[in-house]
């Protein structure tokens, strides 16, 4: 059962075994998992409910109502990133890309490496991968719905003999609307609000939708329940009190708030890890002139990627977004910025994300908000550099006449040598834009409770029966896209959480 | 759609307009810009839609208009800046050595161009139809008990 804010005349109460806060990624994993295995379950989520007809192709509405504030998040620094979040059931699985990968065995083995992890080990995560990708429906692109912008870019890298290929994502029955971050109209991206939560909730989990956590419930060095508001839905103000008792509490608000729950509440923060080593994945963006009509509006708008440069750091994938978002990226204003939305039809773009060795910081902040930092090193500014030359390449060899890189004083290129002048220039990283859109790090795993803030398994080292299970808790960026990964390891902790906590 | 000047001075308004026609000029009957679809009207409209919103608004165009006169030395406001003047302000922030100007610069752009290129009319002209590359006949309906039988 699903319920909104507005179902509700008077306080509330509940009880179950295990309270579930935030339904993106990690959250309804947890959820399904342990309804399934017949235990009572609560989940809550801040954002609205959605359903597939609610989406609107109108960026501004979308981005208002499905994303936190706006999708005005930002980490400050020099260059400031930001990194829009979904706020809404389903959480940003409802408005991201959709692009699923596993946690590569590279990434895991250097967790056992470095952080001492077992029982992470790549053949030990299969079967997670496994039964997530089922659940989700992970499919590759296929040509039908891949669209004339993701054409171009494996048309580029194949002249180039780069390693790329089409991306694979949680669908059925896409149809290549290109609007996946706004929230999908056809039904075809398979967000957790569309197969983890109808799951759970058939198995009798209850599902709340505009209430927001503020405290953490803790007796006797346990999570015991929660506290918080039911909002009211278009002022956003607190109009209620709600509160659960639970034996297992798990945050799975994102590597945002999921540590600024903890900051607020001072738990769990023995090791002063809390809200540290904040990854990005920070991200450019390459727009390419064609001669031939590229409509790149028009099918999957993140199709493929170019993972040839995965060894330095720099993976290649790209999002082609509509005229709202396009227009501000490019350069000028004006009548030169005009003339070049008017060949919008001709307009190609692509992107790439960087491994990032950054580690930003989310602190509370003013009126409880987060206050989220995040300084470029200058090994990340030269793999941004990099992301956006080999895009640029890439586009060159697919016959762009004109690439814009996003440089502040490069605002446009018009052949490959000037690639080679940005590869060999000394660029400051406040002469790139970057965005973002996989915060995490910042309740990391580990084995020891001294620098890390949570055990293998997610619960934290001081708080008995608090499990954390989003993205918060990687050690390090993973260098793909991290929804699966947050799906898996989530599955992995429902697994314990069955076995050493509510067994019997 | 005039929305009313949310409480716009005419001065402020002027500036509004100023800097939607600098950023989005109008010119032609194929190239609609700022003036051809009332843009300062819808911007004032979005602003107005967030509860709150237009108070720090006013006063982030009245902090634009006076900027000129510390950051340019023009000794003009900016809605008195002649167009050209107005171009090479803007100018000054797109290509500045600080960041923030910049970054300042693309969220201006941001703001205008959200409405400006959200417009139906616009949309004609530069080509874009929003649609699916296939077909949509029917919405892929969430999990339901019956699918684990497919």
């Amino acid at each position: 059962m699903i319920y909104e804010g507005k179902d509700f005349s008077a306080d509330v109460q509940e009880s179950a075994e295990v309270v579930v806060i935030g339904s993106g990624a990690g959250g309804p994993v947890v959820a399904k998992e342990l309804a399934e295995q017949g235990h009572s379950v609560v989940m809550l989520e801040e954002g609205p409910k959605v359903e597939t007809k609610d989406f609107t192709p109108d960026p501004f509405r979308a981005f208002r109502r499905f994303y936190r504030d706006g999708g005005t998040t930002m980490a400050l620094g020099r260059p400031a990133v930001p990194f829009p979040l979904g706020r809404c059931l389903g959480g940003t699985t409802t408005v991201n890309s959709g692009t699923c990968f596993r946690t590569p065995d590279k990434i895991l083995r250097k967790w056992r490496r470095e952080f001492g992890l077992e029982g992470i080990e790549p053949e030990k995560m299969r079967p997670y991968f496994e039964r997530v990708e089922k659940i989700i429906d992970a499919n590759p692109v296929t040509p039908e719905i891949m669209g004339r912008n993701g054409e171009i870019v494996l048309r580029g890298a194949k002249q180039l003999g780069y390693s790329s290929g089409p991306l694979t994502r949680n669908m059925r029955g896409c149809r290549g609307c290109g609007v996946c971050t706004l929230g999908c109209p056809s039904g075809g991206k398979r967000a957790t609000f569309l197969n983890y939560i109808p799951r759970a909730s058939h198995f009798g989990a209850k599902v709340y939708c505009d209430l927001r956590v503020s405290k953490l419930l803790v007796k006797n060095g346990a999570a015991v329940g929660v506290e918080g508001a039911i909002l009211d839905r278009d002022s956003g103000k607190p109009r209620l009190k709600f509160s659960v008792s639970a034996k297992l509490v798990v945050l799975a608000a994102g590597a945002i708030y999921s540590p600024l729950l903890l900051l607020k509440n001072k738990l769990a923060n023995g090791s002063g890890q809390v809200g540290r080593n904040l990854r990005l994945h920070p991200g450019i963006r390459v727009c390419a002139l064609m001669d031939e009509v590229v409509d790149g509006w028009r099918g999957v708008p993140q199709a493929v990627f170019v993972d040839e440069f995965a060894d330095e750091g720099v993976m290649l994938e790209g999002v082609f977004v509509g005229p709202v978002l396009t227009g501000p990226v490019l350069p000028y204003f004006g009548e030169k910025n005009k003339e070049l939305m008017f060949k919008y039809k001709n307009l190609a773009a692509h992107g790439a994300m960087i491994f990032d060795e950054t580690r930003g910081r989310v602190r509370l902040g003013l009126r409880g908000r987060p206050l989220i930092t995040y300084q470029m090193i200058p090994e990340d500014v030269k793999k941004g550099v990099k992301a956006i030359a080999y895009t640029a390449e890439i586009f060159f060899a697919a016959g762009a006449k004109k690439v814009y890189p996003t440089v502040s004083w490069m605002p446009e290129m018009t052949s490959p040598r000037q690639v080679r002048e940005l590869l060999s220039g000394r660029v400051k990283g406040a002469d790139l834009e970057f965005m973002a859109f996989h915060p995490m790090g910042t309740c990391r795993m580990g084995t020891d409770r001294r620098d890390s803030v949570v055990d293998p398994y997610g619960e934290s080292w001081e708080i008995k029966n608090l499990f954390v299970c989003d993205a918060s808790i990687f050690p390090s960026c993973l260098g793909v896209n991290p929804m699966e990964s947050i799906m898996a390891f989530a599955n992995r902790s429902a697994d314990y959480m069955q076995e050493m906590k509510l067994k019997g | 759609m005039p929305a009313g000047n949310g409480g716009l001075s005419p001065r402020l308004r002027k500036v509004l307009e100023d800097m939607a026609e600098r950023i989005i000029p109008s010119g032609g009957p194929d190239y609609p810009g700022a003036r051809d679809v009332h843009l300062a009207d819808q911007v004032i409209e979005m602003i107005q839609s967030f509860p709150g919103a237009m108070r720090g608004f006013r006063a982030a165009l009245m902090l634009w208009e006076l900027s000129p006169l510390f950051l340019s030395f023009q000794f003009r406001t900016f809605s008195r800046l002649s167009p050209e003047g107005q171009n090479h302000y803007l100018e000054s922030w797109e290509k500045s050595r600080f960041f923030f100007r910049r970054a300042a610069l693309t969220g201006l752009k941001g703001l205008f161009m959200v409405r400006f290129y959200g417009d139906a009319r616009v949309h004609e002209k530069i080509g874009y139809r929003e649609g699916c590359l296939q077909p949509l006949e029917q919405v892929v309906p969430p999990w339901s008990p019956e699918e684990e039988g497919r």
